[in-house]
């Protein structure tokens, strides 16, 4: 084709202007999450002094606004510098970290749990003769996914670690158990979920959503993100609970890809967490969900997530405002029960609860 | 020649079929070429954004860092944090959350209307052992002596005279100027009672279910009065940021306080169906606290 031929010319100022807005494309969106990562680091660079004051023209009667993750790290702070166990408080969401206690909870509370193949008092007398040829072996206690693991039985002696993708045999799971292995340990296993639209051998990915004492809010998509599989990448996609995907939300975390299927049915999970998240009194957590062919399978609950997530100013104060009103409730609900209260003295309890 | 000419037409008609096609070629590619160089202005304008913004991340992640003893603070690192305890965090947060009650001045624990009322106040007072009568009337005092109280622990005692005001934490110890929004007042005198005051701060705040109270007396000549208990304080205190800090953790003693007593009444069970759930001793393991 000649150079002069106005048609090839056309061609390839297209073919240069596709090059460019690709290019430019890229480059906006790198600049889209650079900004909003300067947003979330502007504020985290404030003292909460600063962030509460704002620029208010009198910083000692302003009330300030809501914000998700300062009121997160104050529950936070209540459990991992002592605050709360000094003062004689044990949150009895703590007994949900139990695995088997949660599963049992999450089932009396109407929603679907794995089901249970075996439970043994140490790793030695776990029964493998009678387990199927997939299952996951976990460890009651302990996160992050370091005490689970999800095994494809290959031949009588080789199983797959499905979380590393490597072979393994009983012997050195047994072993990796007895690493970690607490007094407070129990071990069972469960049947190995399938994801949605996985294969007979493949995880379903982690559905975590930030609850608010029944209203759940935010959740994310995870897939690779158990620290005992280092190398795997991590993928993640966020979404408000009606399903609108939030990019460029939490921006401090890496997110991969993003080529990880969002959940399916929004309304199933919104159901079952909002249903759990009621049935614990406290003001956030966190609780895990797979999505699955027989429908939405619970995981397990986390009161305080190890990085509870830093948001953009925008949704920070969104998830803000949701997590006041959802300790409103619960006040009022102590409050009407008589469990909060001014004690009169005088061994007179005067104060009446609130009508 | 009749074919010749044709032939010469038809030419002529090609060719002029030609020029119009190249001009309208032209026209395409230079349109193209337009936006070509509109995007490449964009991208070089982008590029300037981006490094102003890495360089701005890269000026924030040194201020984290710093806090921590680190150059820098990695990304994935921010999150993992306590944060830092902050009394006017705590007690706005607070005072936010009451004021969603259905009574906003109330609070949904009610413990602002007891307070509202000088009856109910008196009694609170007394049924706690505390002999002091509240005000009759808002009128002028020698001095104020207003007690920040967390739950049953003193942080802070303002001891206010003649415009100024004078800080000393629960120990009675003067921590100079800590405060920019009121004059200091180094000189003013302070009431013999303060040791009584702030003890009984202590024991009327920890019967009041808030992290935070603040406890006001008035001094006229010789008598002590009790002003007023505040639940919902429309002024608090913007200190230095150490202050901030130190009374940030006896907030945190004090919003753990709170909930001593529904934590003792069993109201913060996990709840199931038809009441709380309540796992018996076959499931062989213990609680992990």
């Amino acid at each position: 084709m000649s150079v002069l031929d106005p048609r090839g010319r056309a061609d390839r100022a297209k073919a240069r202007l596709d090059t460019v807005e690709r290019a430019v494309g890229h480059r906006r969106d790198q600049v889209a999450r650079l900004t909003a990562q300067v947003a979330v680091l502007s504020e985290e660079a404030r003292t909460p002094g600063e962030r509460t004051v704002g620029d208010a023209s009198d910083p000692e009667t302003t009330l300030g606004v809501p914000s998700y993750s300062l009121a997160a790290r104050l529950h936070r702070r209540a459990n991992t510098t002592g605050f709360n166990r000094r003062e004689g408080v044990r949150e009895p969401i703590f007994r949900l970290n139990v695995k088997s206690l949660a599963l049992r909870w999450a089932a009396e509370n109407g929603v679907r749990v794995p089901r249970t193949l075996g439970r043994w008092p140490d790793p030695d007398a776990v029964d493998w003769g009678s387990l199927p040829d997939r299952f996951v072996l976990k460890d009651a206690i302990g996160g992050g996914g370091m005490r689970v693991f999800p095994l494809v039985r290959d031949t009588a002696t080789q199983y797959t670690d499905v979380l590393t993708g490597e072979p393994t045999t009983r012997e050195e799971v047994t072993a990796k158990l007895w690493e970690r292995h607490e007094k407070r340990s129990q071990y069972f296993a469960e049947e190995f979920l399938v994801g949605r639209t996985g294969g007979p051998g493949a995880l379903p990915d982690d559905i975590k959503v930030f609850c608010f004492y029944g209203e759940p809010a935010y959740l994310e998509v995870r897939r690779g993100d158990q620290s005992r599989a280092s190398n795997t990448t991590q993928r993640v996609r966020a979404f408000a609970i009606d399903g609108t995907e939030l990019v460029n939300v939490r921006v401090l975390m890496e997110s991969g890809d993003r080529d990880i299927d969002a959940p399916a049915d929004f309304g199933a999970v919104a159901e079952a967490a909002g249903r759990l998240s009621a049935a614990i009194r406290r003001p956030l957590e966190r609780l895990d969900f797979y999505e699955t062919d027989d429908g939405v399978v619970f995981g397990e609950a986390t009161m305080n997530p190890g990085r509870p997530p830093a948001l953009i100013p925008e949704w920070d104060r969104r998830l803000g405002e949701i997590y006041e009103r959802a300790y409103a409730r619960l006040l009022r609900d102590l409050a009407d029960e008589g469990a909060l209260h001014v004690v009169f003295g005088d061994s007179s309890d005067t104060a009446e609860p609130r009508e | 020649m009749l074919n010749r000419i044709r032939e010469v037409r038809r030419s002529l008609g090609r060719a002029a079929q030609r020029q119009r096609g190249n001009a309208a070629g032209d026209s395409q590619v230079k349109a193209l070429e337009d936006r070509i160089s509109a995007a490449k202005a964009e991208l070089v304008a982008l590029d300037t954004e981006k490094a102003e913004l890495l360089e701005k991340r890269r000026e924030l992640q040194r201020v984290l860092g710093e806090r921590e003893g680190r150059a820098s603070q990695p990304l994935n690192r921010v999150e993992k944090t306590n944060g830092v305890p902050s009394f006017v965090h705590g007690v706005r947060l607070m005072q936010r959350i009451h004021r969603l009650a259905a009574d906003p001045a109330h609070g949904h624990d009610g413990a602002g209307e007891v307070f509202a009322s000088r009856e109910r106040t008196e009694e609170f007072v007394h049924s706690h052992g505390v002999p002091l009568t509240t005000a009759p009337d808002p009128g002028p005092a020698d001095r104020v002596v207003l007690v920040h109280a967390f739950h049953g622990t003193v942080g802070l005692v303002e001891v206010a005279a003649a415009g100024a005001v004078r800080h000393l934490d629960g120990d009675g110890r003067d921590l100079g100027e800590i405060r920019a929004a009121v004059p200091h007042g180094a000189d003013i005198a302070l009431p013999t009672s303060l040791t009584p005051l702030t003890e009984w701060a202590e024991t009327l705040s920890a019967h009041i279910s808030r992290p935070y109270a603040q406890v006001v007396w008035r001094q006229v000549d010789d008598h002590l009065f009790l002003d007023r208990i505040d639940v919902d304080p429309e002024r608090v205190p913007v200190l230095t940021e150490e202050q901030d800090v130190r009374l940030g953790h006896l907030f945190d003693t004090g919003h753990a306080r709170m909930l001593v007593q529904p934590f003792l009444a069993g109201a913060l069970d996990n709840r199931v169906p038809g009441g709380t759930f309540d796992p018996d001793e076959t499931d062989g393991t213990e609680d992990p606290t």
